[in-house]
C-alpha cells in the first residue's frame, strides 16, 4: 500500500494520442504554460497496480463519471458505502469546472473532519455542507467506511471506524 | 504574472498540507480533528481547527433534541439510539449552529443535524451513502416536485426557481435555490438539497451570511469594467492579451485572499456588494488556467477577492 496522494493543478480529458483520449493533469513545473501531462495511463504504468490508501485530485473534471484517474491508482471504480468493503481507499475528485475556491473550501472541511469517530466517507459528507458554487459538483470512489489510516486492512472488513 | 500565480499557488499547496499534516495526527493519535476549544471568535488559519464545539446545557439540548426529533419525522428518518448536542463555531464560514449528531446502537453516527440561534434548520446530512431504495424519480422535473415538497415540509423558505442537476453517476439529484436580495445574486448562500435518486433526503445545507451596508453609490457597470480590465493588465501583464472579460454583474460576495498570498485563510464572514468580473483564458496561457473571477468592490472598484479555475 502506498500512503497519500494529493494533486492541485489543472485537469482535463486530453488528447493523448491522435484521436485516443485520457484523463490526466498538468504537471507543476514551475512554467506558466507548455507543462507536460500526466496521463492517468503513464501512472499505471509506473505505479503497475500498486494501489493507494487516499487520492485527493484536486483540479477540473478529474472526479466524473467516466475518468480514468482512480484506477492508476488502484482503487476500484466504485462507491461502497456502510455495509460495503472494497479495501482501505479512498479517491475524491471533482467533476466539470470547480473553482479554486470551492476545492479550498471542501478539501478544508474534508480534513477537517476526518478523523475518530469519522471516517472518509462522512468527512466527504460533512465537507458538502458548505457554501459553493451552483454546480459544484465533488465525487468520490472507494470505501465510505475506511477510517484513513495508511496501510492494508484484512478483507471483508465493513466496519472499520 | 508568473510569479504571482505561482505565489498564489504554492500558499494554496501550504494552507492544504497544513490541514492533511493536522487530519494525519488527528487519525495516527487518536485526537478527534477539527475540535478546540479555542477563542470562537477566532477565524481559521490554515493547520487550525475548521471548528471549534462545546457541550451545550440541558435546557438548551432539550430544544435542540426536540427540533431534531420533529425534523427526522419529516424526512423520515429511524430513531437513533443515542443523540448528542454540542455547540459548533465554524471558524471558517463565521457560523454558529447546535449541531445533533444521531448514532445507533453501535455507536455509529448515522445522521446530523443543525439548528442556529432561531431553531431554524441550517444543515442536516445522512451518513452511509446508501443510494438504492425505492422506486427512483423518472426525471429533474419529479426531482424539483421532491425537493420543492420537502423544502415546504421543513421550512426552508427558498425563493426562486431551483438549479436542478443529477448528482455525479446518477447517485441522486442536486437542488439549489440561490440567494437573492433586491435581485442581486448572494454567492454561495441560499438552500441545498440534496436527493438519494428515490427522493429521500441526501443533505440539505442553508446558508445566508450577513451582509455590509451597500455602498452610498455604486459603480456603473462600464466603469466596472475598465477597472476589472486594468487590473487584468495588472495580475496578467504581458499576457494580458490572453485573459477576456466574458461577464461582469453585481453580486454579494466574501471577501478572499484570492490575490493576496498574504491575506487571511479563510473568506470573509460578512459579505459586500462587487461587481464580479469573469474573464477566460485562451493561447497557451489556457494550458494551466481556464478563467479568474475579480471581486470589485462596487463602491470603490478596489480588488477585494476573487477566484480562479485551473
Amino acid at each position: 500500500m502506498a500512503p497519500d496522494n494529493y494533486v492541485h493543478s489543472h485537469g482535463d480529458n486530453y488528447i493523448y494520442s491522435g484521436s485516443t483520449r485520457d484523463f490526466g493533469f498538468r504537471e507543476d513545473a514551475g512554467v506558466c504554460a507548455g507543462a507536460r501531462i500526466v496521463f492517468a495511463r503513464d501512472i499505471s504504468a509506473v505505479r503497475l497496480g500498486r494501489p493507494s490508501n487516499l487520492v485527493v485530485i484536486s483540479t477540473c473534471h478529474l472526479g466524473e463519471s467516466g475518468t480514468t484517474m482512480p484506477a492508476a491508482f488502484a482503487i476500484p471504480k466504485t462507491k461502497a458505502g456502510r455495509g460495503a468493503w472494497v479495501g482501505p481507499s479512498f479517491y475524491l475528485g471533482y467533476g466539470g469546472e470547480a473553482w479554486d475556491s470551492d476545492e479550498y473550501a471542501f478539501e478544508t472541511r474534508f480534513w477537517g473532519a476526518i478523523g475518530p469517530g469519522y471516517g472518509v466517507g462522512q468527512a466527504y459528507d460533512f465537507a458538502r455542507l458548505g457554501s459553493f458554487n451552483v454546480g459544484f459538483a465533488p465525487n468520490w470512489y472507494g470505501s465510505y467506511v475506511w477510517t484513513g489510516r495508511a496501510g492494508p486492512l484484512p478483507t471483508g472488513c465493513t466496519s472499520c471506524l | 504574472m508568473r510569479a504571482r500565480m505561482k505565489s498564489l499557488a504554492r500558499r494554496r499547496r501550504a494552507r492544504l498540507i497544513a490541514a492533511i499534516a493536522v487530519a494525519g495526527a488527528a487519525i495516527a493519535l487518536g485526537a478527534p480533528a477539527g475540535i478546540s476549544h479555542g477563542d470562537a471568535a477566532d477565524r481559521f488559519v490554515a493547520g487550525g481547527p475548521v471548528t471549534d464545539r462545546s457541550p451545550v446545557a440541558a435546557d438548551r439540548a432539550a430544544a435542540s433534541l426536540a427540533l431534531a426529533a420533529a425534523f427526522r419525522s419529516r424526512v423520515g428518518l429511524p430513531e437513533p439510539a443515542t443523540s448528542r448536542v454540542e455547540r459548533v463555531v465554524d471558524r471558517f464560514d463565521g457560523t454558529a449552529y447546535d449541531e445533533v449528531t444521531a448514532s445507533d446502537g453501535a455507536g455509529q453516527p448515522v445522521h446530523v443535524a443543525r439548528f442556529d440561534a432561531r431553531g431554524r434548520l441550517v444543515g442536516a446530512v445522512a451518513f452511509g451513502w446508501q443510494v438504492a431504495g425505492g422506486p427512483t424519480l423518472a426525471n429533474a422535473a419529479a426531482a424539483r416536485a421532491r425537493g420543492d415538497r420537502l423544502a415546504a415540509d421543513l421550512g426552508l423558505e427558498p425563493s426562486g426557481t431551483p438549479d436542478v442537476r443529477q448528482a455525479p453517476d446518477e447517485t441522486g439529484w442536486i437542488l439549489t435555490w440561490p440567494r437573492l436580495v433586491d435581485g442581486v445574486p448572494v454567492v454561495g448562500d441560499g438552500v441545498r438539497v440534496d436527493l438519494w435518486p428515490d427522493g429521500r433526503m441526501h443533505a440539505i445545507v442553508r446558508t445566508e451570511r450577513s451582509l455590509a451596508a451597500r455602498p452610498a453609490t455604486t459603480l456603473d457597470e462600464a466603469t466596472a469594467r475598465t477597472r476589472a480590465t486594468a487590473t487584468l493588465g495588472t495580475i496578467f501583464g504581458g499576457r494580458a492579451g490572453q485573459v477576456r472579460i466574458a461577464s461582469i454583474a453585481l453580486g454579494w460576495v466574501a471577501p478572499n485572499s484570492a490575490f493576496d498570498p498574504t491575506g487571511p485563510d479563510a473568506p470573509g464572514a460578512t459579505l459586500r456588494l462587487a461587481w464580479i468580473a469573469e474573464a477566460r483564458t485562451s493561447g497557451d496561457l489556457a494550458d494551466g488556467l481556464r478563467a479568474v473571477k475579480l471581486f470589485l468592490d462596487a463602491g470603490t472598484g478596489t480588488l477585494i477577492g476573487g477566484d480562479v479555475l485551473r
